[in-house]
Parts: C-alpha cells; sequence; structure tokens
C-alpha cells in the first residue's frame, strides 16, 4: 500500500483531473480538491486548478513533500461525473469513506449513464426540438432531425483522428449545411433554411464555455475565466467559419 | 404559437442533459427548467426587447438551479448548463455569419453586437443570482447556525 500522503495527493489529483475533463468550472475543481486535502490536517495544502491543468501539493513535517502535476488535454461534458466526484469529495469530508476507498471509487467511476445510441439518437431529437423551440414548422424540424444524424458520426471519426473541436466543428458543421441546401433545392422547396441550420448548430455553440467563463472570471480566478472566455470565441467563431463555408460551397455548387 | 415553443424548449433541453450525460432521475427537473426559462424569455421578448428578456430568464433559471442544487445536494452547474442552452445565441451566430456572406454587413454588425450582449445579459444574471446565494449563504445563514 502506498503511503497516505501519496494517495491524498493522487486523489485530489485524479479528482480534479476527472472534473476538468468533464467541463466543472475551475474554482469548484480547485474547492474540491482542497476539500480533499484538508481532510489530512498536514499544515501545508495546497491545490491549484487552470483550465488546462491541476496542481497539489501536500507537506508536513512529518512527512516528505508530495507534488503531483497533471495536465488535461481533452475534454468531453459529462455532469454526472461532477456529481459523482463531488458527492464522493463530501463524503471523505464528513469521513464517511477513507481516502483509500475514495480513491478506488474515482479510479472506477462509472462514465456512461446513457447507451451511446441513445445518446446519438437524443442529439438528432436535440436539434430537432431547437428548431422547434425557434418556430419551426414540421419540415425544418425534420430536416434538422436528418441532418443532425452527422454529428455522432464526425464525434466517432474525432475519437480516431484526435482533429480538436475546433477543426471539427468547421468540418462536421459544412457537410451539414450543404445538405440542408440540397433538401431546400430539391425536396422542401418552401423550406425555411435558417431554422433548420440553427436547430443543427445548437449542438455546437459555446453554451458551457460560456457559463463557466462567467463564473469563473466573477470568482476571481481570471486565469481560467480568460481561458474560457477566448474558449468560448473560438468556439463560436469555428461555428460561424463552419456555416460560412459551407453556405458559400452550397450557394456555389447549387 | 407559445405553447408549442415551450414544449420544444422542454423536449430540446431534456436530450441536452441526456448528451451532456446529467443523472437520470433530475432529467425531467431539468426539462422543465429550460422551459419556464424559455416561457418568460418568449413572454418578455413580445413585451420588452431581447436584453430585458434574455436578463430576466436568465435570472430565474440560475435561481432555480440554486435552490435546486442545494435541494437535491449536486452542483449547480448540472442545473446550469443544460437549462441556459436555449439562450445562448446560437441562432444570433448563424444570422450575423448570414448576413456577412449575403453582403449586408450593417445587419451582420448588428446581430454580432446582438451575440455579444445576449452573452453580457446572461453573464450578469449568473453573477446576480451569484452573489444574492454567496451573501445569504456566507453571512446570514451561518450566522444563524
Amino acid at each position: 500500500m502506498k503511503e497516505y500522503s501519496k494517495i491524498l495527493a493522487d486523489t485530489a489529483v485524479l479528482a480534479g483531473q476527472i472534473m476538468l475533463e468533464c467541463n466543472a468550472e475551475s474554482y469548484r475543481v480547485e474547492d474540491t480538491m482542497n476539500f480533499i486535502l484538508k481532510s489530512s490536517k498536514f499544515k501545508t495544502c495546497e491545490a491549484y486548478a487552470m483550465a488546462t491543468g491541476v496542481f497539489v501539493t501536500v507537506d508536513d513535517p512529518r512527512i516528505d513533500n508530495v507534488t503531483v502535476i497533471k495536465r488535461v488535454k481533452n475534454r468531453e461534458i459529462n455532469l454526472n461525473k461532477i456529481a459523482q466526484v463531488n458527492s464522493i469529495s463530501r463524503n471523505i469530508v464528513n469521513e464517511e469513506i477513507d481516502i483509500y476507498t475514495a480513491y478506488e471509487m474515482l479510479k472506477n467511476l462509472k462514465s456512461n449513464n446513457y447507451h451511446p445510441l441513445l445518446k446519438s439518437f437524443g442529439l438528432m431529437i436535440m436539434c430537432g426540438a431547437y428548431s422547434a423551440l425557434f418556430a419551426g414548422g414540421f419540415k425544418e424540424i425534420t430536416v434538422a432531425f436528418l441532418v443532425a444524424s452527422i454529428i455522432p458520426i464526425a464525434n466517432s471519426i474525432d475519437k480516431k483522428l484526435e482533429l480538436g473541436s475546433f477543426i471539427l466543428n468547421i468540418l462536421s458543421l459544412i457537410p451539414m449545411v450543404i445538405i440542408i441546401m440540397i433538401f431546400k433545392k430539391y425536396i422542401f422547396i418552401d423550406l425555411n433554411e435558417g431554422i433548420s441550420i440553427i436547430g443543427v448548430i445548437m449542438p455546437a455553440v459555446p453554451g458551457t464555455a460560456i457559463t463557466n467563463a462567467i463564473r469563473d472570471t466573477f470568482r476571481g480566478d481570471y486565469n481560467s475565466g480568460a481561458a474560457r472566455i477566448l474558449e468560448a470565441f473560438v468556439i463560436a467563431l469555428s461555428v460561424a467559419i463552419g456555416v460560412a463555408l459551407g453556405l458559400v460551397i452550397a450557394k456555389g455548387i447549387l | 404559437m407559445i405553447f408549442y415553443q415551450v414544449i420544444a424548449a422542454i423536449i430540446a433541453v431534456y436530450f441536452t442533459a441526456t448528451v451532456f450525460e446529467a443523472p437520470k432521475k433530475l432529467l425531467i427537473h431539468i426539462g422543465l427548467l429550460g422551459g419556464l426559462g424559455w416561457f418568460v424569455y418568449l413572454i418578455l421578448i413580445n413585451k420588452t426587447n431581447y436584453i430585458v428578456a434574455t436578463y430576466f430568464s436568465s435570472f430565474l433559471i440560475a435561481f432555480i438551479s440554486h435552490i435546486a442544487a442545494r435541494k437535491f445536494k449536486i452542483p449547480v452547474t448540472i442545473f446550469f448548463i443544460p437549462s441556459f442552452f436555449p439562450l445562448v445565441p446560437g441562432a444570433k451566430i448563424y444570422q450575423s455569419v448570414y448576413s456577412y456572406i449575403t453582403n449586408d454587413p450593417q445587419s451582420g454588425n448588428s446581430y454580432f453586437l446582438e451575440t455579444i450582449f445576449t452573452s453580457v445579459m446572461i453573464a450578469l444574471a449568473i453573477l446576480t443570482v451569484d452573489s444574492i446565494f454567496r451573501i445569504l449563504y456566507t453571512n446570514i445563514f451561518k450566522n444563524r447556525s
């Protein structure tokens, strides 16, 4: 069994890493790591979280100094994992579980709540529903629903090629916009193509980045706040570029 | 028409939460919250403008999210992220791009500004509610216990 202090630092870093990967706000990540570290009653416990990595250091006269750094690269939103890590850290603070159990629990965290097919189908319904939300009719909803099937395909290709969200957004939006324009030209002449396009871009818009940016910035975490504001701008830019290129290409070839 | 759009918002937010892997038992709560936010937005946008509508609907969503997060003992983000999605200016991004490439830079600019202002209003609403709850919980409730 590893030393207590090492396990403690590892647990805190693992918790922080999972939360950052699932797109939690940085101040929340920092708070969670601090709660876990404080449970040890060591003299020096510092946790630092940025949008792109976590740092932990633990020191006390009785032990050797432990420092762990973890860089976080891939991020995919997963609210359930955030909730699970949060409840584990609550349990540690209330001394309901010890740090070794917590570490094992964090390592074996259940990642998928829903079946991948259900998620893909949900994504398609979501796109259709966003078209309806902006007062789209039956045609707009149907087109958005059908065209949205490209998004899960693009996501699975991205998992293999690791394109990054910027390129992925552009490359997946171009064919979607072109197909919507083909629908308008050959099948539903009176289709309001804007509503359908808005429907299919909604999963890509930076909603998460905007909310997290605000909450981090106003908590005084300017480092992460600025990074997330930039993230929001870059995602919005990629959506804009994707839609623009799709429309331009569609106008050129149709 | 508003009824139809609100139902659409509930379904949209419900499935946004599914895609983002929200806990199963909270999906319907999150969906209804998103629908409520969109309902307030639609009511207000007919009477006032998009700035006021965005602020008040965001305020309501954020306020209820905070209460719900404390009731269910989970991070407030889980309510926030999916239920804010209808308000995020995706449609305005599209409209400004569309105006720019159809050679109408003036409406492009105004839609671009609307995109920015909508985000800022969401930000201000979240700031207001976060501050209210922080003041309540760090001063008033702590002193009482």
